[in-house]
């Protein structure tokens, strides 16, 4: 090249210099020795509101009114003076400029303040004069991408962060679970399951095959899976993270026995698609601590019989299985005769094994289908299944009975006993559980008051009996209120002297629907209710008041006797002699008036004293009279040993009188006995003349029967005495005495 | 090439010289950091440019951060400001203050390092080329990671030759920072420096 090339190249590469630098997307500024500004480009116009004018020839730091940082300031001395080249960072904002992307002019407000990176160098031109060039670059956007980056770099992380605690959550989870958790789709196919499950199931630890939930699990009371595909099925309708429970059903494993299982399934939404997730859980244990809890609540304690509630449950189950299918059971109620006194005299030990006892001979005579229960106390029952009719249930009960009735020995003892059984059918009309219990005690109790050691069927004659006797017992309770129990007073008469020797005051119950009712109903009745003792106080408290009354009014002459019938059952023990005193004292009547009949089971009794009592009576001063006599434990020698003063022959001889030669015969030793030992003797139930007239014949003169008068209430009885009416007339004319 | 050899005086000349240099930067340093500095005795070496890696590793670390400057003119080679990998942040730290978040720390690390270090090694390049009354270029520094040999590698260094290692360690106990400051020049600029030198020391013996 020559010389001129050079130097126009030169030229040009001057020329071309300086536009260029206008045009640069950054700022060029140029610095001489001096310090001053001699190039300011139109970035630096732009950026900075001073245009090129402005700058030229002055200081730079006087151009930003002082605002420029010593550190550039220091940078600029360096690159002039010590040819060291500086760099000022963008993150440092203390080393920049007060450049702005959209500045109109030096007072408006700035748009956005420009990060910059500045670079300070020396610059020597081609005659080694010393400039220093500075260099703006505009970095924000870089700045903005590295902080974007750098945001999108810790989000990144932060996902990846969370994932990872998320998959190692669940993975420690679902992993480490006992409960088998699976998951499966729409169609009921598993996806994946954890170890649990594959221990549960018997299934592979890495899923091989294709497998279907509902293969594996069922419903408690049908044994396929159809109940929860129809829920699958459901779920699919359903909003995602909406959950069942099964707190029962069957999970089948590939390979083993079923198991009890609890389900809870949840169904979500994962990327459109429909999963479901099942948790499953083992609930064997559960299921075996619920049966022995039922165990417990249904069994006897001691006996290892079943409770009362549990024989309630099964008569349910009965009674809707009979009306079902027609074949009739049986509900046999079992009382032990007497448990108390072997519990008293031996001891709760002792009672205890007897009840084990009991229950070990009820389980050997029943069948499996059927149920031995205990009541509680002394009581037992017995469902017997598909029993049968009466009679087959006669045999189960007879064969119970030889088992019951075997001597067992308690602690050393040896003990009998015996029970009363009450059995009431369970055929198709019987409806409520209630009322076969009511009828089955009833058949007990009938038992019981038929001297117990037996049993007896429930009839709906016994529950009218039963009845009948429970509205009495009501109404005798009331009856003491309310006077419908009076006494009646039947006339013994003298024959002989034609005077009345004697009344007997009898105890009558009109009952305001039945009418009246004879005593030989009430009074056991009275017994068993415990109203006797009361009643009988009654009875001799009006006896005497009404008999004193009579005598004060001249009604009855003045040896004239009241008798007043007393029960064993009143002769408890001496209260009775002083209670009799009380009562003597009170209607003011002598006691010698006073005449206690009593029958010949009172003085056979054996668990009671009656002699002593007797004796007390006697001191009172009234006399004792056996009534019925020839009927009961006739032993003679009480007539020795008891203070009697009477004996009245029972009516049963005088009926047959007629009839019978030894009934004359009886009738006629009677009362030379009676005689031999100077005790009365009374005749009662005479209704004919002929034993009118045979008793005279003997020697027997007091007469009660209906041949005389019937048992009187007291108005008629008053007519009686004012009339003297002794029937006499009817009397065989031939036997009276010359008037 | 044989190793130039530097006798007693050279030695002690350079030694000296360097020891003002590293002075100026060092007081630039505690400004900055508005702590003390302290500094070790300078080494001065003439070895094989492995050798010298080995060397600055063992007065630092095995892995390094530094901020490397080159220069030329009448000498050339590179002044270095190197630290242990880990202490450089801490050295940010302690000139921007407390104030500073963490990561505000790691993003401006680079920079501040940058700029510390151009300070720094200006500061030094400045006062041994005023002293030996001689004119040296200084470019950009940047910034360098990676092992001591790496570094070295990548400034303008011969590789084959021997070079001269001239290196103090300063360390700012307060903030437990420890790094040394370098220079590092090929055997071919030797010779003017050297030169350099003994004009230096006869004026300053006359």
């Amino acid at each position: 090249m020559t010389e001129a090339e050079h130097q126009g190249y030169r030229d040009q590469r001057e020329t071309f210099s300086m536009l260029a630098l206008e045009l640069l997307d950054s700022g060029v500024v140029v610095i001489n020795q001096s310090g001053k500004i001699i190039l300011w480009n139109q970035w630096m116009a732009n950026v900075s509101a001073i245009s090129g004018q402005q700058a030229l020839g002055h200081d730079i730091n006087s151009v930003f009114d002082g605002k420029i940082k010593g550190r550039l300031i220091q940078a600029i001395d360096y690159a002039l003076y010590k040819q060291l080249s500086s760099l000022l960072s963008s993150s440092l904002n203390r080393y920049t400029l007060p450049l702005y992307s959209q500045p109109t002019d030096s007072s408006a407000q700035p748009a956005e303040a420009i990060a910059q990176s500045i670079t300070v160098k020396p610059l020597l031109n081609h005659h080694g004069d010393k400039y220093c060039l500075v260099h703006v670059a505009n970095v924000t956007d870089v700045i903005k991408r590295e902080t974007l980056l750098k945001q999108q770099g810790d989000d990144l992380k932060q996902l990846a962060h969370d994932k990872a605690v998320s998959e190692f959550r669940s993975l420690g989870i679902i992993e480490n679970s006992l409960d088998c958790i699976m998951s499966f789709d729409q169609r009921g196919l598993v996806q994946n399951y954890n170890p649990a499950a594959a221990q549960m199931f018997a299934l592979p630890s890495q899923m091989t095959k294709k497998l279907s939930f509902q293969s594996i699990v069922a419903s408690l009371n049908s044994y396929s899976g159809l109940d929860i595909v129809n829920v699958i099925d459901s779920l699919g309708y359903t909003s995602s993270h909406v959950g069942t429970k099964w707190p029962e059903a069957i999970g089948v494993p590939t390979s083993g026995d079923t198991f009890p299982i609890e389900i809870a399934i949840i169904s979500t939404e994962i990327d459109q698609r429909r999963l479901f997730t099942a948790v499953i859980r083992d609930i064997s244990a559960q299921k075996e601590t619920e049966q022995r809890l039922t165990q417990l609540a249904r069994y006897d304690f001691l006996t290892g019989l079943a409770n009362r509630a549990y024989l309630y449950e099964r008569l349910e189950l009965s009674i809707s299985r009979v009306r079902r299918d027609k074949h009739p059971s049986a509900l046999i109620f079992i009382d032990l005769d007497h448990f108390k006194t072997v519990n008293d005299t031996r001891g709760h030990s002792a009672g205890d094994e007897l009840l084990r006892h009991v229950a070990n001979c009820l389980t050997d005579v029943i069948r499996d289908v059927d149920l031995a229960a205990r009541l509680g106390g002394d009581e037992f029952a017995i469902i017997l299944e598909n029993s049968g009719g009466k009679s087959q249930v006669g045999l189960a009960i007879e064969r119970l009975c030889k088992s019951l009735a075997t001597p067992l020995a308690i602690e050393g003892e040896e003990v009998t006993i015996s029970c009363s059984m009450g059995i009431c059918i369970i055929d198709e009309t019987v409806t409520d559980c209630d009322e076969l219990i009511k009828s089955a005690d009833i058949a007990m109790y009938q038992a019981k008051s038929k001297g117990r050691n037996n049993y007896q069927f429930y009839s709906t004659e016994l529950r009218q009996k039963s009845e009948i006797k429970l509205s009495l017992e009501n109404a005798l309770r009331e009856a003491t209120k309310t006077e419908s129990l009076h006494l009646h007073y039947q006339p013994i008469v003298d024959i002989q002297n034609k005077r009345l020797a004697g009344i007997e005051a009898l105890l009558r119950w009109d009952h305001p629907e039945l009418g009246s009712i004879p005593p030989v109903r009430f009074i056991p009745l009275l017994e068993e209710i415990g109203l006797i003792g009361e009643v009988g106080e009654w009875v001799l408290k009006t006896a005497c008041t009404q008999h004193k009354s009579w005598h004060d009014r001249g009604l009855v002459d003045e040896n004239c006797t009241i008798a007043v019938n007393f029960s064993a059952k009143q002769f408890k023990d001496i209260e009775t002699a002083r209670m009799i005193d009380k009562i003597l004292s009170e209607s003011k009547l002598a006691s010698e008036l006073l005449n206690i009949e009593l029958t010949e089971s009172v003085l056979m009794a054996s668990h009671r004293n009656p002699g002593e009592v007797l004796h007390e009576l006697k001191k009172i001063g009234l006399r004792l009279s056996i009534d019925d006599f020839g009927t009961g434990y006739s032993s003679l020698s009480y007539l020795r040993k008891f203070p009697i003063n009477n004996l009245k022959i029972d009516r049963s001889f005088i009926e047959d009188i007629n009839n019978d030669n030894s009934t004359k015969a009886i009738v006629k030793t009677i009362i030379d006995l009676a005689h031999n030992l100077g005790l009365t003797v009374i005749a009662e139930g005479i209704e004919e003349p002929y034993a009118l007239n045979f008793l005279k014949q003997h020697g027997c003169h007091l007469i009660q029967g209906y041949l005389i008068a019937r048992p009187m209430s007291i108005e008629k009885f008053e007519d009686f005495c004012r009339a003297k009416n002794w029937q006499l007339e009817s009397y065989d004319q031939s036997l009276l005495p010359n008037p | 090439m044989t190793a130039p050899i530097l006798n007693e005086i050279q030695l002690d000349m350079l030694t000296e010289i360097f020891n003002i240099g590293i002075g100026q930067a060092a007081a630039s340093l505690s400004e900055m950091i508005a702590d003390n500095v302290e500094l070790s005795v300078p080494l001065v070496k003439c070895l094989p440019l492995d050798e010298a890696s080995l060397e600055l590793a063992e007065m630092t670390a095995t892995t390094i951060s530094a901020v490397s400057q080159s220069f030329e003119g009448e000498f050339s080679g590179s002044a270095l400001l190197i630290f242990p990998q880990q202490d450089s942040l801490e050295l940010v730290k302690a000139i921007l203050g407390t104030n500073v978040s963490l990561e505000q720390l790691s993003e401006l690390e680079e920079d501040a390092l940058l700029e510390v270090g151009n300070v720094i090694l200006n500061a030094c390049i400045c006062t041994i080329s005023d002293m030996l009354e001689c004119e040296i270029i200084g470019e950009i520094p940047t910034h360098q990671q990676g092992t001591t040999k790496q570094v070295l590698s990548r400034s303008s260094l011969d590789d084959t030759a021997y070079v001269l290692l001239l290196s103090m360690i300063f360390s700012i106990p307060h903030h437990d920072i420890k790094g040394t400051i370098s220079f590092v020049m090929n055997m071919g600029a030797l010779q003017t420096f050297i030169a350099l030198i003994d004009r230096y020391t006869e004026k300053l013996l006359h």
